[in-house]
């Protein structure tokens, strides 16, 4: 008996150990095979990517497109939602060819050594780079190289309700800075110690002080060189001080904390019709004609000394060839039909991304896909967008911001707040 | 064959092949996993490249860090706060609920109810209670002319909030408590009755002595959750910052960066597994010196063990 049991249990380890051997490649190949493509022997380039569900299968629907195409390389997609996966597996060399992620990981990546850099390839194939929206390809470099091309960009917008403005008397829109800091602050309403109604874009709390710091025309700095108390981000700070002292550090904060935690739910005050102004990306676009807001998108207006509008601060989705890639061609392949080419006028249709290349931005096919998609690469075109600059250091530089931000909202002075942001900043690179 | 007749090394040999398989997995998963981190603790790890040995760099670097020293004098107010409060109230509801009376099985329940609801669930609804504006804490206590309280917005508010989220779910505790108190022999409180003891004498005289040693192991396993205090804080903080932040944020004035919080960010958000690695070394010195401290002085109060 017993040593039927050894066996039973020698079997059931072997078992295991063998199904823990399996390549999880070879897995993802065998379940490949996409319909109309050539059936000559081609090179599988391995694509993992974050997006899940719907759009999942919108990114398939764009591989098969590419693989039609085809003779030389067949790309192969799987649906990995968690960039930690991603990250362990090209960590332990078992990672795709090439994978997607955010601008802002870029810095890390290069470092790190899990993102290949693309210099080479880019001279190779005379790729022009001005083709892409300046800020956003920014986002792809780290010390002079570029490891990444984005293949979407998300920039921000000024909203407002129409009918709160109209209660207000105001019949026009801020044509600046200026103009939108005094019209949210007359459509403020204080009712028994307590905001009723907000008139500035204080919510969400991230976006607009960077956002305001551009639209003065000052920035932070460059990577080795930040400038945490530029001219910009003390105004920006000096408006908000100026609201704290009017309206009171209590009333302001419990509306902006609020606000903050009800972002995007029926209780958020845009969607709610108790905020006027409003900075925030194309998914609030929806919401609001969903909940029935009377609005409008504009760019955001510069300050009356920088004179031009559509300032925001950018983010872009990118892809990365992992240096563990086995298939760097055929990746750097797929990658531009992805980034340039007729692959991502297809992402940005299908998906309603807004593209990274300019010549696309003037694409009627894509401009007139929905009203948020014309105002929004409208806002790309005008090409006042602006990044941190990138470093290893962004998450610590970020957080300095906020701190400054948070710390005058809380009642400290502009002073304190940025003396305590520059002793914060004084270590990073 | 005769049991005894068996040759004891055989016998402990096929023990021993019996529990194989958990010994593999203990020193896969458990050994080698704390003895890593003690040397990934003097390197330059990202968990990507290989470790660079560079000694006690890690140490130094969060000798110096303002966010270390917050985040560590945030996490012994709480340990403080959580463990001195929520031990006394469970040990008053447990004594509450051990005396016969009617309808003390529901509210047994009642307490015991919030400690099986998940923790993101809870939180998510404790913001919500929260919220400034709309929360019904706010509203409740406006009844009673109370003006509005920032709690989750507002610094010195901040560590009593998450207190409060703490003590909400000490209905485990209590129900230890609970049954350590029914086995506490009732001669005792009834020869005490007959010598004329209250309620307060019998419960500091008989009830507290019985049931010391579980008070001690709860005041341990209280002590070591408060030193892990993480998933409320980390809901908490990106509700409050509407899922946007990716990045490192400690709340308002970083009054909620808990020890277990800013670990994480240097592991994952930073990766600086390193550093992380020396965090979790000073923290398990930090509370097996609590621990071990606590355990001497226990000998003068607990004499049940």
């Amino acid at each position: 008996m017993r040593k039927f049991l050894s066996l039973g249990l020698s079997f059931s380890m072997a078992a295991m150990l063998a199904a823990c051997g399996t390549n999880a490649t070879q897995t993802t190949s065998s379940s490949s095979g996409s319909e109309g493509t050539k059936q000559t022997q081609r090179e599988v380039v391995n694509f993992w990517y974050l997006w899940g569900g719907e759009e999942a299968k919108l990114i398939e629907q764009i591989i098969a497109e590419y693989n039609k195409s085809q003779d030389k390389y067949e790309v192969v997609g799987t649906s990995t939602p968690d960039q930690k996966v991603i990250i362990t597996s090209i960590s332990g060399g078992q990672g795709p060819d090439i994978t997607d992620d955010f601008g802002g990981s870029v810095p890390k990546y290069a470092n790190e050594n899990i993102a290949q850099n693309l210099d080479e390839y880019i001279k190779k194939d005379s790729v022009d780079m001005t083709a892409f929206v300046d800020a956003a390809l920014e986002q792809q470099k780290y010390e002079g190289s570029i490891y990444s091309l984005p293949i979407s960009v998300n920039v921000f917008a000024l909203y407002y309700n129409k009918d709160l403005l109209n209660n207000a008397g105001i019949t026009k829109t801020p044509q600046t800075l200026e103009e939108l800091m005094q019209m949210g602050e007359e459509t403020t309403v204080l009712d028994g110690g307590a905001l009723k109604q907000l008139g500035s874009p204080f919510v969400p709390a991230n976006y607009w002080p960077n956002i305001f710091t551009y639209a003065y025309g000052s920035d932070f700095g460059q990577t080795g060189k930040l400038t945490p108390d530029n001219e910009g981000f003390k105004k920006s700070l000096e408006f908000m001080e100026s609201q704290v002292k009017k309206f009171g550090k209590d009333a302001l904060s419990n509306f902006i904390t609020s606000g903050n935690s009800n972002l995007n739910t029926p209780q958020d005050p845009f969607l709610n019709g108790t905020q006027v102004f409003r900075i925030d990306g194309p998914w609030l676009y929806n919401m609001a004609k969903e909940a029935n807001v009377n609005f409008e998108v504009m760019p955001v207006p510069g300050a009356e000394s920088v004179g031009s509008d559509g300032w925001s601060t950018v983010d872009t989705s990118m892809l990365y060839i992992p240096t563990t890639s086995k298939h760097k061609d055929g990746a750097w392949d797929f990658m531009k039909y992805m980034c340039m080419g007729d692959g991502n006028k297809l992402f940005c249709k299908l998906k309603g991304d807004l593209p990274s290349t300019k010549a696309l931005l003037e694409d009627q096919e894509i401009i007139s896909a929905s009203p948020a998609q014309k105002i929004f690469s409208e806002i790309v075109a005008k090409n006042n967008l602006r990044v941190l600059p990138p470093s290893l250091n962004t998450a610590e530089y970020s957080k300095a911001i906020k701190d400054a931000v948070e710390a005058v909202l809380l009642g400290d002075s502009v002073e304190q707040a940025l003396n305590r942001m520059k002793d914060a900043v004084s270590t990073l690179k | 064959m005769n049991k005894s007749n068996r040759q004891p090394w055989k016998t402990n040999v096929e023990g021993f092949l019996f529990a194989l398989p958990w010994i593999i997995g203990f020193l896969i998963f458990s050994v080698y996993p704390i003895f890593m981190s003690g040397y990934y603790s003097f390197t330059d790890f990202s968990a990507i490249k290989d470790p660079v040995f560079v000694g006690l760099e890690n140490y130094k670097s969060l000798f110096k860090d303002p966010l270390f020293y917050k985040s560590m004098t945030n996490t012994l107010i709480y340990v403080l706060f959580s463990v001195t409060v929520g031990i006394f109230l469970a040990l008053i509801i447990a004594s509450m609920l051990n005396k016969k009376w009617k309808g003390r099985t529901i509210f047994r329940a009642v307490f015991f109810l919030p400690s099986v609801v998940p923790v993101v669930a809870s939180t998510m609804i404790w913001v919500w209670v929260f919220d400034p504006s709309h929360g019904y804490l706010n509203r409740f206590l406006k009844l009673f002319g109370v003006s509005t309280i920032n709690w989750l917005g507002d610094p010195s508010w901040t560590m009593a909030s998450v207190v409060m989220i703490t003590l909400w779910g000490m209905g485990s505790s209590m129900v230890i408590f609970l049954a350590a108190m029914q086995d506490v022999p009732t001669e005792l409180y009834e020869a005490a009755g007959i010598d004329g003891a209250g309620v307060t004498a019998k419960f500091f005289n008989i009830t507290l002595p019985g049931i010391a040693h579980v008070v001690l192991y709860q005041v341990i396993l209280a002590l070591i959750n408060g030193f892990q205090y993480f998933t409320q804080v980390y809901i908490i903080i990106r509700a409050q910052s509407g899922n946007i932040s990716q990045g490192i944020n400690g709340g308002p004035r970083d009054s909620l960066m808990m020890y277990p919080l800013y670990l994480f960010y240097n592991a994952f958000t930073e990766l600086k597994m390193g550093k992380a690695a020396a965090m979790s070394w000073i923290l398990f010195l930090v509370v097996s010196f609590i621990t071990f401290v606590l355990l001497k002085v226990s000998k003068k109060w607990v004499t049940n063990r």
